[in-house]
């Protein structure tokens, strides 16, 4: 069942009597069956311990606990509208930073980027985010904090499944630059990846390996490929 | 409904302002590079599509016989029009003529029929009866900045791989057009051959203005005026624009119209070139194929291209390994320092050889 390539419509498992199968993007309940909605192989996520079907797409659906990048699209006095490339904007409320009261909050302005993390997610409401972390507790204060705005730098798009790539535990091209450049980086599970480095240069040329290395499958390859491009600097 | 594109963050903005001060673009080209430029040609003559990176036109052209405007009456017409749908970018509606698409049909017109760039009378068959009218239909298939010169090139390029059908004028006025297996095509003549260069300017906060071509979709949403200048390899300027909110000197006007000077002639140039290369192999070819497997999509060229340089490269340096294999073999000390010294001068003559570019595009210099 796990890695099984499947098609719309597909039956990939039954749900069982005393098991729990907790399902995300790609899969559907229809009565007893799992069915899959689209084209990919059936994949399980051990940290969620959910299934998904794992496909190529630029278009993001938000699904719960997912660490996205939004830019803010509109400011109120208690909440703002914020675009993660989702088919509606998101909604982050302006208290859900740690540590936050109403007289001591952090103050985002239209056109912001946020590191930030889904809270709810489903077809029939707008999605919500928020930037309090479970697990690190440090205040928004002293900048610090996991989930916060994103300065300077330089953010661009990719596919869904390049965004995933880059997370996963074994990414080569990440510790092949980390080599030879000091950069910072977050990575949008919405197809937005963000760079930051110590010069505008060495910024664009992070960006254009990681760019690159999505066509290269040989990683002897793409270490001579970031070496070739660092020469040009 | 035409979608929104997502807004654009400060970061975004902030960053292409800062690389074009440091003189570098976001995808690796110098300020005044162009992109890549490839021009396919279809089944049919007078079809072609243009790809400059990214953004891709296709132009088709067509003619018919009708009667001449009253005014003008040895004179055939030609006709440019351009049409953006949502293919080009989920933010052009469907059916509603959007700025963009103002711009480039007058940028069309201005350049290719105020310009008197075809030879019109070359299209008359009866003085105040019939003549041909050419029609240049041009499809942005992708929109992804610098439309303008994109849709000029694939407009000139399907004119002069253009060839209309001979014809007969009997005496008493019939005219019979032969088919194209009846009696060899006739070309059309371009007199001049326009070429389109844009400009974009991006005021930094000293107030400096920054000169940079062919801006990429990014780049047009942040930058703060163009200048469209439309010339040809004569001398002759055939149309200027300014869109946008930008106080130009005289200074980097006149700067713009140099480099455009120059590069047109290579521009114009490259498109002779490759428009001879094509009717060449039609003259050989029993059937020509046309797009058949040459309109691949962006994910498979940038493929193609990253692995054959990295490919190029791995072959170098295994070379390089193989010498240097050779001199380690060598135990006499000073000659194993000289040897080091050349190996070293012969390294960088090599790097420089191979034309170390951007893995992103391929620089066609002008």
């Amino acid at each position: 069942m796990i890695d099984l390539l499947v098609f719309p419509g597909d039956v990939v498992t039954t749900s069982k009597k005393n098991e729990k199968t907790r399902i995300s993007s790609g899969l559907i309940q229809n009565g007893d069956n799992i069915q899959s909605s689209k084209v990919g192989f059936v994949r399980k996520d051990l940290r969620k311990k959910c299934l998904w079907i794992d496909n190529h797409q630029n278009r993001y659906i938000p699904s719960v606990e997912d660490t996205v990048i939004g830019v803010i699209t509109e400011r109120h006095s208690f909440q703002y509208k914020i675009n993660i490339g989702a088919p509606r904007d998101a909604i982050l409320d302006a208290l859900s930073f740690e540590g936050a009261t109403k007289r001591n909050k952090p103050n985002l302005q239209v056109g912001d980027l946020v590191y930030c993390r889904v809270v709810v997610a489903n077809k029939h409401m707008e999605p919500e985010v928020s930037c309090i972390s479970l697990h690190f507790k440090k205040e928004w204060m002293t900048g610090e904090a996991l989930f916060t705005r994103l300065e300077d730098g330089y953010v661009f798009e990719c596919s869904l499944e390049f965004a995933r790539k880059l997370l996963s535990d074994d990414c080569f091209i990440l510790n092949c630059l980390g080599k030879y450049i000091p950069f910072e980086i977050a990575i949008g599970l919405n197809g937005r990846i963000w760079v930051k480095s110590s010069r505008i240069v060495l910024t664009i040329v992070i960006t254009n390996c990681l760019l690159n290395s999505q066509h290269i499958n040989n990683n002897k390859r793409m270490e001579q490929m970031v070496r070739i491009l660092l020469d040009r600097v | 409904m035409a979608l929104r594109l997502a807004p654009l963050s400060n970061t975004e903005r902030q960053s292409v302002m800062s690389s074009l001060a440091a003189g570098v673009r976001l995808d690796g080209r110098g300020l005044l590079e162009n992109r890549e430029i490839t021009v396919h040609f279809g089944q049919d003559y007078g079809s072609c599509a243009v790809s400059l990176g990214e953004t891709r036109v296709l132009a088709q052209v067509s003619c018919e016989v009708v009667e001449p405007r009253p005014s003008r009456p040895n004179e055939g017409k030609i006709v440019t029009n351009v049409h953006i749908t949502p293919m080009a970018g989920p933010e052009y509606e469907a059916g509603r003529t959007s700025d963009a698409q103002d711009e480039l049909q007058q940028l069309l017109e201005s350049n290719i029929k105020e310009s008197r760039c075809l030879d019109l009378e070359a299209l008359c068959i009866m003085a105040e009866e019939s003549v041909w009218q050419l029609r240049a239909d041009v499809t942005v298939l992708n929109a992804c900045g610098n439309l303008g010169d994109a849709c000029n090139m694939a407009v000139v390029a399907a004119l002069k791989h253009f060839h209309r059908p001979d014809i007969t004028v009997e005496e008493d006025g019939r005219v019979t057009i032969h088919s194209f297996s009846e009696r060899e095509p006739i070309p059309t003549f371009l007199k001049k051959v326009p070429v389109c260069l844009t400009y974009a300017f991006c005021q930094q906060q000293d107030g400096e203005l920054i000169v940079f071509s062919d801006p990429t979709d990014l780049e047009e949403r942040v930058v703060m005026g163009k200048l469209v200048v439309g010339l040809n390899p004569h001398g002759e300027i055939t149309s200027m624009n300014f869109p946008g909110l930008v106080m130009l000197d005289k200074k980097h006007i006149s700067f713009c119209i140099m480099n455009a000077f120059q590069r047109a002639r290579h521009c114009a140039e490259l498109i002779e070139k490759l428009v001879e290369e094509d009717l060449q192999k039609r003259k050989l070819e029993v059937h020509p194929k046309g797009f058949l497997g040459k309109l691949i999509s962006d994910e498979q060229h940038k493929r193609n291209l990253i692995n054959g340089k990295v490919a190029l490269m791995s072959i170098m340096s295994s070379q390089f390994q193989r010498v240097r294999d050779k001199m380690d073999v060598d135990q006499n000390n000073d000659n194993a320092i000289k040897h080091e010294m050349d190996e070293s001068n012969n390294h960088d003559s090599a790097t420089e050889e191979i034309d170390l570019m951007d893995d992103d595009n391929d620089k066609e210099n002008y």
